[in-house]
């Protein structure tokens, strides 16, 4: 019970901080750092791993629902984006992650996380873009792809740095008996 | 049973959604506030009083010099204040409506510019209602117009640049001549399109080039003319700088207007803060 609730704040600190470092940080490519997106990736890939595990294993697991309401809600509101604009985002790529997380299975977190985060960043900025949203990548559409280029060095940075910190508050997995 | 608990289901999401829309956006905000408010309180509490240690002469030379300032500013505030009150008689002689005080500014930190996605044309600040600021109210800084509060949260506000697309400033051409009259016409951001273009020039977060259209096509206009506001809306002070016009003004596409590239007086791209105009 400790542990869930430990975990459960950890997780929304880490999207609270995250979401101040994003509006703080400047634009790669006219394009700000996801560092929203990164962290809740992780943490939606980490709830994928709980499940499996034996120690948290839940018949029905809906953190990683809350975890996406809440990044994506944060995101909404310090970009001023039309409220759902990136609730829906979010949604939808936590559960495409779940998904194809089941299915590379024997790839790491950190690369599953890494790869699900250069994908999703370009198709979230089109994704702002068609909800009217100016931006840099309203000039051309495939100014989009230039968001692979933040999203890269995000999840370079974002991944390692989660997995360490994780690891120093006792939270990963292996440190509590259990090996992915 | 089951009818209460769905009737219980649907009362508490109505309920979740009625607080989110009511709430929700200006507490996530709030919540991230403190952590973007750090940085400046780092910078304010550790970083300048240990750079003060260290450069001792100059925190002096600069503690000089801008008591100095203070003391010249006072005796301006007492001519501004009685030629204030002059104006505001000879308005009442004249039976003219008084005209909008706009002597009331907040000082406010730049938290970040494009919000969380970098959306062109829009900064955060960080002061809120509490301090008195509104939605509407006016951004500026010693060299020029910043922009206008569009959102504001208790601690926090969203400021629409002059360089988004959805701002429109009516200004005035400034000229010593007297034979130049007036010439009003109104400022256009984020408008490169229409008149250069190829957009693909646009670089965010630089000085981007405003556009003043609807000017009178009888009357040339030199470059470098100063184009301030013209105090109509009552939104911006009259008189205050919006930028310079880069080249002579042209005519428009249908012949009946001149419009010209202007550049904005203030470097939108490197604020640290701004001043707020305080509805009173």
């Amino acid at each position: 019970m400790r542990n869930k609730f430990v975990h459960i704040a950890f997780s929304v600190l880490s999207i609270v901080i995250s979401a101040a470092l994003q509006d703080m940080a400047l634009p790669i490519f006219g394009i700000k750092p996801p560092v929203i997106l990164a962290v809740t990736l992780f943490t939606i890939i980490k709830s994928v791993a709980d499940e499996r595990s034996q120690v948290n294993f839940r018949m029905v697991n809906f953190k990683w629902l809350f975890f996406a309401l809440i990044a994506g809600a944060m995101t909404d509101a310090i970009g001023s984006l039309p409220s759902g604009c990136a609730v829906g985002f979010f949604l939808i790529v936590s559960i495409a992650v779940r998904i194809t997380s089941r299915v590379l299975e024997e790839v790491s977190r950190v690369v599953t996380g890494w790869l699900a985060l250069v994908v999703a960043t370009p198709i979230f900025m089109t994704w702002i873009d068609v909800w009217g949203v100016s931006t840099y990548v309203s000039d051309s559409p495939f100014r989009a792809l230039l968001a692979i280029v933040p999203a890269a060095l995000t999840g370079f940075v974002v991944f390692p740095l989660m997995q360490w910190i994780e690891k120093a508050v006792g939270l990963d997995i292996k440190s509590q008996g259990v090996i992915s | 049973m089951l009818k209460g608990r769905l009737f219980i289901t649907i009362v508490t999401a109505v309920t979740v959604v009625a607080l989110w829309v009511i709430f929700g956006r200006s507490a996530a905000i709030e919540t991230v506030y403190p952590v973007e408010n750090g940085r400046n309180w780092f910078y304010r509490s550790v970083v300048s009083p240990v750079k003060a240690v260290f450069h001792p002469m100059a925190v002096d030379a600069e503690n000089r010099r801008l008591k100095a300032e203070l003391e010249k500013n006072k005796i301006n505030r007492t001519v501004v204040d009685n030629l204030l009150n002059e104006m505001v008689r000879l308005r009442k002689a004249l039976n003219y409506p008084p005209s909008k005080d706009f002597t009331s500014w907040i000082a406010s930190p730049v938290l970040g510019y494009g919000g969380a996605i970098g959306a062109s044309g829009m900064m955060r600040v960080g002061k809120g209602s509490l301090d008195g600021v509104s939605v509407g109210s006016a951004v500026v800084v010693p060299d020029g117009i910043v922009g206008r509060v569009v959102e504001v949260t208790p601690h926090t506000a969203v400021v629409r640049l002059i360089t988004s697309d959805s701002l429109r400033i009516s200004c005035e051409v400034e000229s010593n001549d007297p034979q130049f009259g007036k010439v009003r016409g109104v400022v256009y951001g984020g408008s490169m399109t229409k008149l250069f273009g190829d957009k693909s020039a646009t670089v965010q977060y630089c000085v981007n080039p405003l556009v003043v259209r609807h000017l009178n096509r009888d009357i040339s206009i030199p470059s470098r003319a100063r184009i301030v506001t013209s105090g109509l809306g009552g939104v911006y002070p009259k008189g205050y700088l919006i930028g310079y016009l880069v080249d002579e003004v042209k005519k428009d596409e249908t012949g009946l207007e001149r419009e010209g590239m202007v550049i904005p007086s203030a470097d939108l791209a490197a604020l640290e803060d701004v001043f707020i105009h305080r509805e009173k």
